[in-house]
């Protein structure tokens, strides 16, 4: 699978759409998840993560391995999203209208399907996750989102695979921990 | 199974998480995000199938240019090992969360430096993270702000009160709400173009990426283009500023990029003759990448000095074809040979004749070149004889328009390069010129009697008493022009409210503690002749080639009290670290000096020696150069 992802890291460099569109999929559930953390609302994280993608499009010639794209994508992530906010905070100075605080103070509609619950939960989550260090947060991504997690996180955390779900163990504690601050008492 | 038996028994090593409502809940969420991101991926192929070309740097160039990988330089700028506290120093600097550890580091290296002047001496310290290459750097730095910021602002302490005055110059341009009132442009570069000079990185980077947000937000033509091409090339100079070359360099691209839609813009609206005395606009016409310069940049400070040179001379070839082609069109007779200054003085009578206001052509471009040129030279050829960066009479006062700017302003930045140089007879006749050009009041356009106009003349009357008394440190008139000066702040603080009073005497109570420097040492021992001036001092270009690079505050040059060197730079409060070439006009200071009955002697900081926290950037690069035998 790395020798796949590597070859598409190759192919993509010279042009190669699919392939890009093949490590866009690989990369772009943890790249929207890390972008989620610091944007305010989901809409504005799929933003961020897409212009990351724009950003290391132009650019794949330049990674000679798969780990360095990898740290470079994650770590471009952070900084396209904090160029993005600081973007919209001066924005919101200048254009800003009472009725977009008004839209941007509401929360979003929730569709059909989820109930209220179900959206609470998920809600608490996004709140529990924001408030995680970021190793641990990046570890419950790869988990959840990566193929084979463990060896990314091998590469990209330096960790060994008991270190890697000692990580999540942790990040996992953490979260209930912070699940329950959120609740109502 | 005993509780011993229990104890006894290896620890179960961690695996992968239980299946439980957590982890439902875990997997629910990243099912949200992937299924998004999935949902986003057409998007992202149409907007990369509208840009069309493979995943490439505009015109195809990969990194600079070179179809084959760089070979190593074989300069001894490239051979020297970087230090591992550089790279350390580099990465704290690069990585915003190690901003306090990156703090914490600098401030421990400055005291390091501060209380073992011995051990810093020694090489050992973390200061020497400002290494040789920063020196080279430095200049480019600098002079990306252009004289200006050399010379009107860089002193810390004005650059500090530029640094707040751009502020709110730019939070009262942002305040007012409509973008096309109000344009922040201008104010915004100052500021962080300030910040740069002054080391302040962070702050500069943050300033930066707001104006990069906000020029991004202009949709208006031209500006969408000029302010986003600016944005992206001040971006990627203070990545480049932090070490971080790959994201300079990306953003160097990205600004290209929006040059040369820019480009096209201009020939597609044929906009492009209106702007053709602009230097960024004569640049583009005749497609000089702006990156040429930036690569020649970034190749310097990656020790690539070769491909530096030949990029450098690629764009000034560029240029000057530019230059002869456009004197053709205007139908001005150049001779062959005629230099690259020439031709920029052609055109730019050609276009004053012509009755346009306009920004002298290529002013800016042709500093550029020089700065470039003199550096690379430098490097390439350290023990060839280095001619001046910079002429006096190279100064753009040949731009004759009946206009505060030009009549003052150039004549001033003349006066004040020739100072900076040690050239203070060129600085007398230039100070005697601007002089002349204020001299008729009932000239329009100038604001004689407004009070910028009059501390103007009396910063002039300052610096010509500095330039005398720099050649003859009994002449009379030196100090009486000082006084005069002087006076003249004084009188024009008096009606200000109290505030703007405080800030115009301190700006200048500098001036004051010249003239105390004069009058205590204005009379030298009889039969002794103060040895010449520019030969041996930080000015001359003779003897010390990178003497131009630094930045040197040419008002507060000055005769040394005593010693075999006649004048040394100093910086903010005239005071310089001890690790500065001058050091040898002085001796360490003596704070705690105390008299024969033991009680406290208080002196007064002496010039060139007492605290390192002038502008630790001019400082260091001049020590770090003196420790290389550059000085």
């Amino acid at each position: 699978m790395m020798s796949d992802e590597s070859s598409d890291l190759s192919a993509a460099a010279t042009g190669d759409r699919e392939a890009f569109a093949r490590l866009y999929d690989r990369h772009a559930g943890i790249v929207l998840s890390l972008c989620r953390r610091r944007s305010w609302s989901l809409e504005e994280a799929e933003d961020a993560a897409q212009e990351t993608f724009l950003r290391v499009y132009p650019i794949l010639d330049r990674f000679d391995a798969l780990p360095r794209f990898r740290a470079w994508l994650y770590r471009a992530t952070g900084r396209v999203c904090s160029e993005r906010r600081r973007a919209a905070k001066r924005r919101r100075r200048w254009e800003m209208t009472a009725a977009d605080r008004q839209m941007e103070s509401q929360p979003p509609e929730p569709t059909p399907v989820e109930s209220a619950e179900h959206v609470e939960q998920l809600e608490r989550l996004t709140g529990a996750l924001d408030a995680l260090p970021h190793k641990e947060r990046l570890a419950l991504h790869l988990y959840y989102l990566d193929d084979d997690p463990a060896t990314t996180a091998a590469e990209f955390l330096k960790l060994s695979r008991p270190g890697f779900y000692k990580l999540l163990g942790r990040a996992r504690r953490h979260l209930v921990v912070l699940m329950g601050e959120g609740q109502p008492a | 199974m005993t509780a011993d038996d229990r104890s006894r028994r290896p620890p179960q090593e961690p695996g992968p998480p239980p299946r439980d409502d957590l982890d439902e809940l875990l997997r629910r969420w990243h099912r949200q995000s992937a299924e998004r991101a999935a949902a986003g991926r057409d998007d992202l192929l149409r907007v990369l199938a509208n840009q069309g070309g493979r995943p490439v740097s505009p015109q195809g160039e990969r990194r600079f240019d070179n179809p084959e990988p760089t070979p190593p330089s074989t300069g001894r700028w490239a051979t020297r090992p970087i230090l591992p506290a550089m790279r350390l120093i580099r990465w704290l600097a690069a990585h915003r969360p190690a901003r306090i550890a990156a703090s914490i580091l600098l401030v421990v290296g400055l005291a390091a430096v501060v209380l073992f002047p011995d051990w810093a001496s020694r090489r050992k310290g973390v200061a020497m993270a400002l290494d040789l290459r920063e020196v080279g750097f430095a200049p480019p730095l600098l002079a990306a702000g252009g004289w200006p910021a050399l010379d009107d602002e860089a002193t810390l302490r004005t650059a500090e009160q530029a640094v707040a005055d751009a502020r709110s110059k730019l939070e009262a341009a942002l305040a007012v709400g409509d973008r096309n009132a109000a344009n922040p442009w201008r104010a915004w570069t100052k500021l962080f173009r300030n910040l740069r000079a002054m080391g302040r990185w962070d702050e500069a980077l943050g300033e930066a990426l707001d104006f990069l947000a906000y020029a991004k937000a202009e949709d208006q033509e031209p500006d969408r283009y000029s302010m986003h091409y600016t944005a992206l090339f001040e971006v990627g100079n203070i990545y480049l500023s932090l070490g971080d070359y790959e994201t300079a360099r990306g953003y160097y691209e990205e600004s290209l990029a929006v040059a040369r839609d820019y480009t096209d813009w201009l020939h597609r609206t044929g906009r492009l003759p209106d702007r053709r005395p602009h230097a960024f606009a004569a640049e583009l016409a005749v497609g000089l990448p702006p990156h040429l310069w930036m690569l020649s940049r970034l190749a310097s400070v990656e020790g690539d000095r070769q491909t530096a040179w030949d990029y450098h001379n690629r764009a000034g070839a560029i240029l000057l074809d530019f230059f002869r082609k456009d004197c053709a069109f205007r139908g001005l007779t150049t001779p062959a040979g005629a230099s690259l200054y020439d031709l920029c003085v052609a055109v730019a009578a050609d276009v004053v004749g012509e009755d346009r206001s306009f920004e002298p052509p290529a002013v800016h471009v042709r500093e550029h070149l020089l700065n470039e040129a003199m550096l690379l030279r430098l490097d390439r050829e350290p023990d060839a004889a280095a001619t001046a960066l910079a002429q006096a009479a190279d100064l753009p006062y040949w731009v004759r328009a009946d206009d505060f700017r030009q009549d003052f302003y150039f004549p001033m930045e003349a006066l004040r390069i020739a100072i900076a140089r040690g050239r203070f007879e060129e600085a007398v006749r230039a100070a005697d010129e601007a002089a002349r050009n204020t001299g008729p009041r009932d000239r329009p356009g100038f604001p004689y009697q407004e009070p910028i106009g009059v501390l103007a003349r009396a910063e002039l009357r300052f610096l010509r008493g500095t330039a005398l008394a720099a050649l003859d440190p009994t002449d009379p008139e030196a100090l009486s022009l000082i006084d005069s000066a002087i006076n003249t702040v004084h009188q024009s603080a008096k009606p200000l409210p109290e505030d703007q009073q405080t800030h115009l005497l301190r700006r200048f109570d500098e001036w004051g503690a010249v003239a105390q420097e004069i009058r205590a040492d204005g009379t030298p021992e009889p039969g002794r002749r103060e040895q010449p001036i520019g030969q041996v001092s930080l000015a001359s270009p003779q003897s010390k080639p990178y003497a131009p690079f630094v930045y040197v505050p040419f008002a507060t040059l000055q005769p040394s009290k005593k010693g075999t060197r006649n004048v040394h730079a100093s910086f903010q409060e005239r005071q310089l670290c001890h690790q500065c070439p001058c050091r040898a006009s002085s001796v360490r200071p003596r704070r705690d000096d105390r008299s024969a009955d033991g009680s406290r002697v208080s002196r007064s900081p002496r010039p060139g020696v007492d605290h390192p926290t002038g502008p630790l950037l001019a400082c260091l690069c001049l020590w770090s150069a003196d420790r290389h035998g550059r000085l």
